[in-house]
């Protein structure tokens, strides 16, 4: 990495996060829509919640858990508290618990597994934090 | 995957221009985003958050300090916290390892900053350290019945036990009990007492665990040279401080090539979190460290997440923690206050001088190997000789 490369990615542990929507996200395999709020406000310092909403099928919805991980690449490891997800209707879930506690690349993933057939859908993004 | 833009970055960015840094950099050698860095990272130090509701309390703290200094609360009344933990070497002992055989002694130094205890944070407040001490094997080697006689057994102790946290119920219970030594001797009389006389032991326990506390958070570094730095910089006044061409070199890379700033942030310069730095045991296989020490930290009956906990509200860390394979080999990062003084250094003392450990760093020569639980993100800094140096002064400063 870069030295100013790095040095940009320190800089953004303390600085005022910019306002943004929920960040709207796909599967990878295209069954889900996801809406995920406060990814605006995620530094690596502080304790997060995140609120998760996924577009599905009722009847999919209500059969439908969410995984939270988050892992660092280029490091070589997760994050060294584990995050707790609850359902709070059918098809929308808190996760709180959530903290990256080193500066750095992390890429965030959300599994949705569906109970009943066990599929697994994917869904990620990437931070800097 | 989708990626993030880094608005924040921009933002501080900006923030560091507006402010009229680009003077700063002239005059010291930092360019403008390493004074932004600089004052992002190390702003000046915040007053600790109280471990329980004793802290800062005047009587607390005298009582702390007298059984600090004192070695009546251990089995043999051989040995205090000061036998480790020593004011004249910046609360350290200056061996690779402590009595207990296994880690080095850390500096006390605004020890209150942190979230978690030991090496390997198997205890989750200060006073619940002081816990493990009384009764570790290799340290006080006194259990907690022990512990609460001693103290209703000295009149003053007593007297000044019960100034802080009132009447010591059950006296006559507890100073009964039968006398049994270590932890290891006592589980057949613990088990044995009726559940009211436990409770107050076990109060009577924590509540001295955290007169420990009240004194310890006392120990707060004297400014260094590096906070005046800071505080210069933050002023628009680098010339305030006076530093050599080598200092300021080793201060960027500190921040830069060196990567130490991943890990060694904030006003104690530490994350205060776990990592595997590829620091090889002193023998043996790979220790669990912090593999260990959260699952130790769980099972905790005086951890954060119980009734002995004045600040519910604090437990976050406990509440999300959970053991996981990656944890294996890693060992909290330490402060760098006073890190000159504070030699030999590692988990194990396995670094006599600060020569050794950027050695360490540098070529990670007869190191662990690194990717398995490692940061795979060390990788040999190749300093050069005066880069060397440059890093050893910077950390001098601290």
């Amino acid at each position: 990495m870069k030295f100013d490369v790095m040095m940009l990615m320190l800089l953004a542990l303390v600085a005022p996060a910019a306002s943004a929507g929920p960040l709207k996200l796909e599967s990878n395999g295209g069954l889900y829509t996801l809406s995920v709020e406060g990814v605006d406000q995620l530094d690596a310092r502080e304790f997060h919640a995140l609120q998760i909403t996924v577009n599905c099928r009722p009847r999919r919805c209500e059969r439908l858990d969410l995984r939270f991980t988050a892992r660092m690449p280029d490091h070589g490891h997760g994050q060294n508290y584990a995050p707790k997800v609850s359902q709070q209707a059918p098809g929308r879930f808190r996760v709180e618990g959530v903290r990256f506690h080193m500066p750095g690349y992390w890429e965030v993933y959300l599994d949705l597994v569906d109970r009943e057939s066990a599929m697994l859908e994917r869904t990620q993004f990437s931070l800097e934090l | 995957m989708m990626h993030l833009p880094m608005p924040r970055v921009v933002a501080a960015l900006c923030v560091a221009l507006v402010a009229g840094y680009a003077q700063a950099e002239q005059s010291v050698g930092f360019s403008q985003p390493e004074v932004a860095l600089l004052l992002a990272n190390f702003a000046p130090q915040a007053a600790p958050r109280p471990s329980s509701k004793v802290s800062g309390v005047r009587a607390a703290i005298d009582l702390g300090e007298q059984l600090f200094f004192s070695p009546v609360l251990s089995r043999h009344r051989d040995m205090s916290c000061a036998t480790c933990h020593q004011p004249d070497a910046h609360w350290t002992d200056g061996k690779p390892v402590a009595e207990d055989g296994q880690r080095n002694t850390p500096t006390l130094w605004n020890v209150a900053n942190q979230r978690w205890f030991f090496w390997d944070g198997r205890a989750d407040s200060l006073w619940s350290q002081s816990l493990h001490v009384m009764e570790g094997e290799a340290e006080f080697d006194l259990f907690r019945t022990g512990v609460a006689q001693r103290i209703l057994s000295d009149p003053q102790l007593k007297a000044r036990y019960e100034g802080v946290f009132g009447a010591i119920p059950r006296p006559d219970s507890i100073l009964a009990i039968a006398a049994c030594g270590g932890p290891a001797d006592c589980q057949e009389v613990w088990a044995q007492l009726e559940p009211g006389v436990q409770q107050a032991v076990n109060h009577l326990f924590v509540n001295v665990g955290k007169s420990y506390a009240a004194y310890v958070e006392t120990l707060r570094a004297p400014p260094s040279r590096f906070d005046q730095l800071i505080e210069s910089l933050a002023q628009g006044q680098p010339r305030k401080v006076s530093l050599s061409d080598s200092e300021r070199r080793g201060i960027k890379l500190f921040i830069g090539k060196g990567r130490c700033l991943l890990c060694h942030h904030g006003p104690d310069l530490t994350d205060g979190e776990f990592h595997d730095v590829r620091v090889k045991p002193r023998a043996g296989p790979v220790e669990k460290g912090r593999h260990a020490g959260a699952a130790s930290v769980l099972a905790s009956e005086f951890n954060m997440l119980t009734d002995f906990n004045d600040f519910p509200e604090h437990a976050q860390h406990t509440a999300y923690l959970s053991p996981q394979p990656d944890d294996w080999g890693k060992f909290k990062t330490p402060t760098l206050r006073r890190v000159a003084f504070t030699a030999p250094y590692m988990h194990a003392g396995q670094y006599e001088t600060l020569e050794d450990v950027v050695k360490h760093y540098s070529t990670f020569r007869d190191a662990l190997p690194p990717g398995h639980h490692g940061e795979m993100l060390l990788a040999p800094l190749n300093l050069s000789e005066q880069e060397a140096e440059d890093l050893i002064q910077a950390l001098k400063l601290f």
